[in-house]
């Protein structure tokens, strides 16, 4: 099926209807367009695309009340795309790159991987559980946001701001 | 691996397809405005209905006050629909100038008829200290029901959006505070009621970057 503004627009007017069907086939269809508009845009290390068009799907889901469906599909979309790398670009400015956080973890830890493994495991306790539990789906089992989110029955917003929050605090611990 | 995780993200987002009709989007928005309306009602009740109310009604000055304030809210409310959506446009602020300069127009006609030496009551009347505050503070109900409406769509231009926000909310607010307040001096409508209208948008513009995220 050809990703087109006709296509797209019939399928998510389908969507509008109920027909889920019709939504999996525009999601499906969006997949590889975000991903090459985000791969085109995002400088490396910034961010990852991945979690990007994940996002962007998500919000492209749970906001389709806001498309007026006498209007175009696909400004519409891209409006959500570029919003959310826009978001992405100011986070990623404004905070410590987290990723870090779990080598820094280690290196605080022990040289032995097993021993650090045993450390992180010790500093997460120290955690609230739910913050805890997000951290070690999303960074030491490496699910993604909105798969964590469905595993702990949590919003997205939830795990992201209690990954971040548990991170932060983590590092207050590692640094006295 | 990536590919299967959306692949897997993009059925369970398909399982979860309700039928969202085609006047959803406005039907929401007409709810949040009514809920909030309703509870500012309540507020400029317990403040009490003008003393002059019914004859009030009557006459042209209570209708060119409500008027002028309810044009606001109609434009603003236009622009909030408007800025829900992610592709949507700035809005043309030079529309808020029309009822203004209607409004000034008239305060200059009512103020040439009027007998010398009236021009403080005309500017002060006997509420200006209280009248903006007033605003500002009936436009609180109605300023959360477009927040819960707006966090519901998809606003890209956060500022903006707060803006409209606080504008529909002073300005409908500053509609129904026309039923407590018996100022009739069209000057005072256009300094003190503006000036409440207009802090709302600003503190809505403010605000919009942080509580409009998403």
């Amino acid at each position: 099926m050809q990703a087109d503004e006709p296509t797209l627009k019939i399928l998510m007017v389908k969507g509008l209807g109920g027909d889920a069907r019709a939504q999996h086939q525009l999601l499906t269809l969006l997949n590889p367009l975000l991903r090459n508009f985000f791969a085109r845009r995002v400088p490396p290390g910034v961010c990852e695309v991945d979690d990007l068009v994940q996002d962007t799907l998500i919000a492209i889901h749970t906001r389709r009340m806001s498309y007026d469906r006498t209007l175009a599909f696909t400004p519409w979309a891209y409006a959500i795309a570029r919003h959310k790398m826009i978001d992405q670009f100011r986070k990623s400015r404004a905070s410590v790159p987290l990723e870090d956080v779990e080598s820094q973890l280690v290196a605080s830890g022990a040289t032995d991987d097993g021993l650090a493994v045993i450390d992180i495991e010790k500093l997460l306790e120290t955690l609230p559980a739910k913050q805890a539990n997000v951290i070690r789906d999303t960074k030491i089992q490496g699910l993604s946001v909105a798969e964590a989110a469905a595993k702990s029955g949590l919003s997205e917003v939830d795990v992201k701001v209690s990954v971040h929050r548990g991170l932060k605090a983590l590092m207050a611990k590692i640094k006295r | 691996m990536t590919e299967r995780t959306t692949d897997d993200l993009i059925a369970m987002l398909a399982k979860d397809t309700k039928a969202i009709g085609a006047s959803a989007a406005g039907q929401r928005l007409a709810l949040g405005l009514c809920v909030g309306a309703a509870l500012t009602l309540l507020w400029v009740a317990r403040m009490g209905w003008r003393h002059d109310l019914a004859t009030a009604a009557g006459g042209l000055n209570f209708w060119v006050k409500l008027g002028y304030t309810a044009l606001l809210a109609v434009i603003a409310v236009h622009w909030l629909r408007r800025l829900g959506r992610p592709e949507s446009a700035q809005p043309r602020f030079v529309w808020l100038l029309m009822p203004m300069a209607a409004l000034g127009l008239i305060a200059v006609i009512q103020l040439s008829q009027a007998s010398p030496g009236t021009m403080p009551q005309m500017i002060y009347g006997r509420s200006w200290h209280i009248c903006s505050r007033n605003i500002i503070m009936l436009a609180l109900p109605i300023y959360l029901a477009t927040l819960w409406v707006m966090r519901q769509f998809a606003p890209t231009r956060l500022t903006m959006a707060g803006a409209a926000s606080g504008l529909v909310s002073g300005a409908m607010a500053a509609t129904l505070y026309c039923l407590h307040c018996p100022e009739t001096s069209m000057l005072f409508v256009l300094i003190w009621y503006s000036l409440g209208m207009a802090a709302a948008t600003v503190v809505g513009a403010l605000l919009g970057p942080h509580v409009l995220r998403w």
